[in-house]
C-alpha cells in the first residue's frame, strides 16, 4: 500500500539522507519526497526544523519497522498512514464550465482531502457557447473515488454542466 | 412438415422486411421443417387475408404501389381475434409511452393461444412481467429478439447459449441514430445539428428525433435486458437517463486528444442500476464501434466479458432476429 509520511527534520545539511536510510535498509519503494524548505520557509515547524512529506509503498510491516528506525534515530515523524493517490478518473464536463466558476469546481474536488485535480484542458469554441472540459482527478482508493464522483454529479447537476463518466466507473 | 399460420401485424419497413426474407429463406425453412403460411396483413389502413396464404410478393407490390395492403377496414387486434392462425408476427410501430396497439395486439395474441414474435418493445418496456405470465398462462411462447439490438444477438445469447454463467452486468451501444450522430461530429467536425440533419436526410434518424437522441430508446432496450436476463420487474421509468443533445465537436475533439471517445452507453447491473448516458470509452476499446453498428459487453463470472456487435436497425437485420425467433420456436429438434 501506499503511504505518506510527513516527518520532522533539523534544517541542517545530510538530514535528509539519514532520515531516508531506515527507508532504504528496509526496502520500501519510494515514490516521493516533498522538502519544504524552499518553500519561502512556510512549512518551517519552528526551531530550526523542516517538514518533509514522503510518499512510500510497502506492507505494513515494513511500513512500521521504518517508522520504529526513525524513531531510533531521533526522526520525529508528525504524521503517518494516509494514503497517497491511486486512482485516477478522466471526466468531461459539457457547457458553460468557466462561467459557472470552474475555480470554485476545482477546490471543491480539491477541497475533499481525498482527491485532487491534477490535470485539465479545455476547449472554449466562442463566446456564449459550452465549454468542454477534460479534468483528471487522482483519489486516494475505490471507495473514495465513487465519493468524488458523487460529488462531480452534484457540481454538475447545480452547475447544469453535462457530466461524461468513463465506462469502467462502477 | 410443420406448417405454421402466421400474421404479420405492421406492414412498415420491419413488416416487409419480414415478409422479404420470408421469401428469401423459404427453402431454408422447409429444409428445416417449416412451412410459414402468412394467412394476414395487417397495417394501418386495414388488412388484407387468405386463409390459404397470401402471395407476399404480391402484397409487397401492392404496398409500394398504393401505400397500403388495406382490402378490409380491420385493426391488428381484431386480424389477431378473427383469423385462424398460430402466430402473430407483431412489428406494428413502437410507442414506449403507452405501449400503443402492440400492446392490445399481444395481449389478444395470448389470450386466444398464439405465439408472438415481436420486434415492438413498447409494450415489453411497459408490461413485462404481465405480458410474459399472460403468455405462460395461454401456454403461448413469446419471442423478442428483435427488440434490442436488430441483428445483434443479446437476449437468446444470455438465456440460451451462455446457460449456467452468472451475469453481473451488460453494457453497450444500443442505439445505432446516436452512435452515427456521434461518430460523424468527429469525422466531418460538424455541430451535433448538422450532422443531425445529414442522418434525417439519410433516413438515419426520425424527423422527429427525440426518441432516440434523449436515449428512450436505449432506455426501452436497457429495460427489456433487465427484467429478461435479470428477471427484474422495471419499466422505462426506472431508467436514469441523459441523451447526446449536449454533446458538442469541440467535447468530442478534446476527448479524441486524449485517446477517447464519447459514446451513449446503456448500462444494467444486476443490483438493479439502469442508466442510458454518455460515457467516455478509449479509442480501440470493444466498445468504440463506429457508425450505425451497435454493441453489448456481457460481464459473467465463467465466461468472463463477452462481447457481440451487429446492425442494430435495418429491416433486414431485424427481420433475420424475427426469423431467428420463429425458428427457435417451431424447429423440431
Amino acid at each position: 500500500m501506499k503511504v505518506t509520511m510527513d516527518i520532522e527534520l533539523k534544517d541542517e545539511p545530510g538530514q535528509l539522507i539519514s532520515a531516508l536510510e531506515p527507508v532504504s535498509s528496509n526496502k520500501a519503494n519510494l515514490i516521493s519526497v516533498f522538502h519544504y524548505h524552499k518553500t519561502g520557509g512556510m512549512t518551517k515547524t519552528g526551531g530550526g526544523k523542516v517538514q518533509v512529506q514522503l510518499v512510500l509503498d510497502a506492507k505494513v510491516p515494513v511500513i512500521e519497522k521504518i517508522k520504529e528506525d526513525m524513531e531510533k534515530a531521533g526522526i520525529r515523524i508528525l504524521r503517518i498512514g494516509e494514503e497517497k493517490y491511486l486512482e485516477t478518473i478522466t471526466v468531461v464536463m459539457i457547457g458553460h464550465v468557466v462561467n459557472t466558476d470552474i475555480r470554485d469546481t476545482i477546490s471543491r474536488i480539491d477541497q475533499t482531502g481525498i482527491a485532487e485535480v491534477t490535470d485539465m484542458s479545455l476547449s472554449m469554441p466562442e463566446i456564449n457557447k459550452p465549454t468542454s472540459a477534460v479534468i483528471t482527478i487522482n483519489a486516494i482508493g475505490n471507495d473514495e473515488l465513487k465519493k468524488v464522483v458523487a460529488l462531480l454529479k452534484e457540481i454538475a447537476k447545480e452547475k447544469d454542466l453535462l457530466l461524461v463518466l468513463p465506462i469502467e466507473i462502477e | 412438415m410443420k406448417t405454421v399460420k402466421a400474421s404479420i401485424i405492421g406492414f412498415g419497413s420491419i413488416g416487409q422486411g419480414v415478409a422479404r426474407v420470408l421469401l428469401m429463406k423459404k427453402d431454408y425453412l422447409e429444409k428445416e421443417g417449416i412451412d410459414i403460411k402468412v394467412v394476414a396483413i395487417a397495417d394501418s389502413k386495414g388488412a388484407v387475408i387468405d386463409e390459404n396464404g397470401l402471395d407476399l410478393e404480391k402484397c409487397l407490390d401492392m404496398k409500394a404501389e398504393k401505400g397500403t395492403i388495406a382490402e378490409k377496414k380491420m385493426t391488428g387486434a381484431e386480424v389477431i381475434e378473427q383469423v385462424d392462425h398460430d402466430l402473430v408476427i407483431e412489428v406494428s410501430p413502437t410507442d414506449v409511452i403507452t405501449g400503443g396497439a402492440g400492446l392490445l395486439n399481444m395481449q389478444t395474441a395470448f389470450e386466444k393461444g398464439l405465439d408472438v414474435v415481436t420486434s415492438n418493445k413498447g409494450p415489453l418496456t411497459l408490461k413485462f412481467k404481465e405480458l410474459n405470465e399472460l403468455a405462460d398462462k395461454n401456454v403461448c411462447d413469446f419471442r423478442y429478439e428483435a427488440t434490442v439490438g436488430g441483428a445483434m444477438p443479446i437476449i437468446n445469447l444470455t438465456k440460451e447459449v451462455m446457460a449456467g454463467n452468472e451475469i453481473a452486468s451488460i453494457k453497450g451501444i444500443f442505439n445505432g441514430t446516436c452512435n452515427y450522430i456521434l461518430t460523424r461530429m468527429l469525422e466531418e467536425k460538424s455541430s451535433y445539428s448538422e450532422i443531425l440533419t445529414e442522418a434525417v436526410d439519410l433516413g438515419i434518424a426520425e424527423t422527429d428525433p427525440t426518441y432516440d437522441v434523449e436515449g428512450i430508446d436505449a432506455a426501452g432496450k436497457i429495460v427489456i435486458l433487465a427484467n429478461t436476463v435479470f428477471g427484474m420487474n422495471k419499466t422505462i421509468n426506472d431508467v436514469d437517463r441523459t441523451g447526446i443533445t449536449q454533446i458538442t465537436y469541440e467535447a468530442l475533439e478534446i476527448c479524441s486528444k486524449n485517446g477517447k471517445t464519447i459514446k451513449l452507453i446503456g448500462e444494467v447491473k444486476k443490483n438493479g442500476s439502469l442508466t442510458v448516458s454518455p460515457r467516455l470509452v478509449p479509442i480501440g476499446h470493444p466498445l468504440s464501434v463506429s457508425g450505425t453498428l451497435n454493441v453489448a459487453s456481457i460481464q459473467t463470472d465463467l465466461a468472463g466479458e463477452i462481447t457481440v456487435t451487429g446492425r442494430g436497425a435495418g429491416s433486414i437485420e431485424t427481420a433475420s432476429a424475427i426469423l431467428s425467433d420463429i425458428i427457435s420456436i417451431y424447429k423440431e429438434y
